[in-house]
Formats: structure tokens, C-alpha cells, sequence
């Protein structure tokens, strides 16, 4: 059930082959099937995974080349509407101004509505980025990477509480990459999730609810839909197996019934 | 700090389940859309200050136009964010119409609550055009995607249903209890759209199976 996978991590992001979609919704076909899908990599997680018996082909070799500005441009416009992007980009990072700016209001400890230069503050990601862009900020680490959590996930990656430091924990550090200078957050996010995936989310089949509700409330967002992924994917083979009802409710309407 | 209304829109979007509607929050999207107001009365303000001073707005990068990026971009955000909750609400509709049923009086009345009159404009023209398709091609669509064993099944119905639902060609009285042996693509969107149904298998078995 568990193929040996091994995973491959750029730490140096080209915008050619840096697509971190760690997550994807549990697609519409497996509510509809009767059959089940048992590997769950395979339909999920998108990052780049090379099972060990495939084909060692260099990634570049395998895209079509496509203009730059296209391929940047539809990277970015492919999550436009996405709500869990837009929450991860509404994360705070602390920023250092560049440049001095009038008439608003983002300095806290500021007296008068504009922010000084040298002046620094707590941004969310949106701004920063975008600000960063037209080099009028610079970036630092926010407190979800610091000392403290690397400490924790060196010591023990499985059993630190990342939602409380960031729910989007994986995406955030994907999207902090290119912008900040400290070069080590690929390899903190990699090691931490390749620990955290082969202790707690392969034991998703066999655990029993008591056991996962106690380290469900640690998990990630990205971490959380692939347990629900794998949690889907075992019951739908579950009443293949036995036969359940073949006709249910739409799950749309919700799973609560109505009191008639 | 401001800019947090389209925060908790979104969030708001979030936080119910997934693939399931919510109310659709009417204050906190006039509230956003108050905000992208206020952030254009501050784009003109610094704008006309930078122009009093003599500068040119393009070329010129000093505080001002900073302060003017920063109103900006805080718009843009806010049109990002309205739209993406708007967008994902119509994708809820469209995905209500395939899988529930075409007509909105199908819909259970806490599904039309959740609707604003545009959304169920939508509906509408949704289902309009679903129709008008599945016409041209002459299949219905609709119906489930796994090929069936048996083309009828026995139903009970356990719940108070309208008398005199047409079904293909007769008429029928669903009391309350009572068995009947329907094709499978007229009992389907019943069995959808309410729990008041529980199905058996083909006769060959008498087991029960009732509804999730």
C-alpha cells in the first residue's frame, strides 16, 4: 500500500519548474466511483515526486517549452480565485522600509499616517511581495521560521504543533523562498514534511479515530486535505468492499438531515 | 490595521464546509466594498498633492506615490477577494443544478435561503442552458456517472412527499410507507434532493439500505 517514493525538493526555485501545489481538492470523480483509490500521491500531492522505479529524466526535458512571460503569468493567474492562496498570502511578514510612505495608515507605532524610512513593520504577504517587487521593502523571516520551530523540527518534526505557528505553514515557505535572503527554508520545509508524512500520514489506513483526532490538530492545511484525501479514499474502498447504499443524498446539500 | 473586512470574507467563505454554501454574507461584502472607496479617495488625494507640488506622477517616486502604491494595491486586493467569493459561489450553483436538480424549486428552502436573487438568476439561466444542451444532444446528462446493475429499484418512501408526482408516464401517490418499483432515473433525483427516501437493492435481496 505504501510504495517507496522518494521526494525531490528544488531549493533553488527557476520559475520553469517551481509549481508547489501541495495540495488539491478531493476531485468530484472519486465521490461519483465505486472503485477505490488506494495511492494517494498519486492524486493529491502534486510536488514533484519520482517513484524510484520510474525514468530519472531531467524535469526541464519533459515541459514543452513555453515564453517566460507566458509561463509566469499563468503561474500567477492560476490561482487568482483560489481561497486557500489568498488566506495563505494574508499571513504576516515583517518587513523593513526603503523607502518613506505618506498617507497611510500601516504603522502602528507610527504618530502621523505615513511610515518612515527604515521603519519596521508587520505586512501581510501580499503587500510585502508586491512592495519587494518595486524594491521599496526588504523581507525577514517571520516568526513561524524562526530558531525556536527549527530547534523543534530537528528534534522532533512529527510532533510540532505547525498550525498554531501557521496553517499554511508549506505554501507560505514556498511563496517566502525567492523573497528572503536566508537560503535554508527549502530544505526546513522538506525534511519537515517527509518526516511529518511518513510518521503520521501513512498511519491514516490503520489508525483508529482515537489516535488521529489527537495529532489531527497539529496538522498543516496542505497536511489536513491530504488526510482527508486518504481518509475519503479509504472509505469509499470500505463500501466497495461491503456494498453500501448506492444512492445517497447529494453531498452537496450537507450531511446534516433536516428535522422533518 | 484596515484591509481586514476582506480578510474575514474570505475567511468567512473558509471556514463552512467544503463544497457547501453559507449565507451569503451581504454586510461584510458592502463593508469591502466600502473600503475600495476609501482606498480611491486616497489614491486621488496623494495623487492631487503630487500634482499641487509640481511633480510628475510617473516618473516621480517619493513618499506620495508610495503611500498612493500602497491605497492601490490594497484595491486590488479587495477586487481579488470579492471576486473570488463571488466566483466560488457560483461554482457551488453550478455543481447544485448537475447533481441536485434543474428546477430551483427543487432545492431544499434551506439551499434557496442561502441565495441572493442574482445567484438564483444564475441558477436559472444555468439550468436554462443545461436544458437547451442536454435537447440538442438528446441524452440527459444528469444522472449518475457510474453505469447502473439493474435499470429499476424498489423504494420506500418515508417521508411526507406532494401527492400526484408525475413520473415518465403515470401518476403517483408517494404516502407515507409506501413501496413502489421505479426506474432508476426517475427515483434518482428524489433520492438526491431528500432524505425522506430509503432504497433497496434489487429484489433478489430484501436487505434495507437506508440513505447517509
Amino acid at each position: 500500500m505504501n510504495p517507496f517514493i522518494q521526494f525531490r525538493y528544488k531549493t533553488e526555485p527557476d520559475v520553469d519548474n517551481y509549481e508547489p501545489e501541495w495540495y488539491s481538492p478531493p476531485s468530484s470523480s472519486l465521490r461519483h466511483s465505486n472503485t477505490p483509490n488506494l495511492s494517494i500521491l498519486r492524486n493529491r500531492a502534486t510536488l514533484s515526486v519520482t517513484v524510484s522505479t520510474a525514468q530519472n529524466l531531467p524535469l526541464k526535458s519533459r515541459i514543452t517549452p513555453l515564453p517566460r512571460i507566458v509561463q509566469i503569468f499563468k503561474k500567477s493567474m492560476a490561482k487568482y480565485f483560489d481561497i486557500d492562496d489568498i488566506l495563505t498570502e494574508e499571513e504576516f511578514a515583517p518587513v523593513l522600509f526603503h523607502k518613506p510612505a505618506n498617507g497611510v495608515t500601516i504603522d502602528p507605532s507610527a504618530e502621523t499616517n505615513s511610515v518612515e524610512q527604515g521603519a519596521k513593520v508587520e505586512l501581510p504577504f501580499w503587500l510585502a511581495h508586491e512592495l519587494h517587487l518595486r524594491q521599496a521593502v526588504s523581507i525577514n523571516l517571520p516568526a513561524c521560521f524562526d530558531q525556536k520551530t527549527r530547534l523543534e523540527i530537528q528534534a522532533d518534526a512529527a510532533c510540532v504543533d505547525l498550525r498554531s505557528r501557521c496553517p499554511n505553514f508549506y505554501e507560505f515557505g514556498c511563496k517566502l523562498q525567492p523573497l528572503v535572503t536566508d537560503r535554508t527554508i527549502g530544505i526546513l520545509l522538506s525534511t519537515a514534511f517527509k518526516i511529518r508524512y511518513k510518521e503520521r500520514l501513512t498511519k491514516v489506513f490503520t489508525a483508529t479515530h482515537l489516535t488521529a483526532s489527537k495529532f489531527l490538530p497539529f496538522l498543516t492545511k496542505e497536511e489536513t486535505n491530504l488526510y482527508e484525501a486518504a481518509h475519503l479514499s479509504m472509505t469509499a474502498f470500505k463500501k466497495w468492499r461491503t456494498g453500501g447504499p448506492r444512492f445517497q443524498r447529494a453531498s452537496i446539500l450537507g450531511r446534516k438531515r433536516k428535522e422533518s | 490595521m484596515y484591509g481586514r473586512k476582506r480578510y474575514q470574507l474570505v475567511k468567512d467563505f473558509a471556514s463552512g464546509e467544503k463544497g457547501h454554501l453559507k449565507p451569503f454574507n451581504s454586510k461584510l461584502f458592502d463593508e469591502t466594498i466600502e473600503e475600495c472607496d476609501q482606498n480611491h479617495h486616497l489614491i486621488q488625494s496623494l495623487i492631487r498633492k503630487m500634482e499641487q507640488e509640481g511633480l510628475d506622477v510617473h516618473s516621480n517616486r517619493n513618499a506620495d506615490h508610495c503611500g498612493a502604491l500602497v491605497h492601490h494595491l490594497s484595491l486590488i486586493r479587495n477586487k481579488r477577494c470579492l471576486m473570488a467569493y463571488v466566483h466560488n459561489r457560483a461554482d457551488i450553483d453550478r455543481d447544485l443544478a448537475w447533481r441536485v436538480g434543474l428546477e430551483l424549486l427543487d432545492l431544499p428552502p434551506e439551499i434557496q435561503d442561502k441565495l441572493t436573487t442574482l445567484e438564483k438568476e444564475y441558477f436559472k439561466n444555468h439550468s436554462v442552458a443545461i436544458k437547451s444542451y442536454m435537447g440538442k444532444v438528446g441524452i440527459e446528462l444528469n444522472v449518475d456517472m457510474v453505469p447502473p446493475k439493474d435499470p429499476c429499484i424498489k423504494i420506500r418512501a418515508v417521508g411526507e412527499i406532494d401527492q400526484g408526482i408525475v413520473i415518465s408516464d403515470k401518476t403517483t401517490n408517494f404516502t407515507r410507507h409506501s413501496m413502489h418499483f421505479l426506474k432508476r432515473t426517475d427515483a434518482e433525483p428524489y433520492i438526491a434532493r431528500v432524505t425522506s427516501f430509503t432504497c433497496c437493492p434489487s429484489p433478489k435481496t430484501n436487505k434495507l439500505i437506508r440513505p447517509l
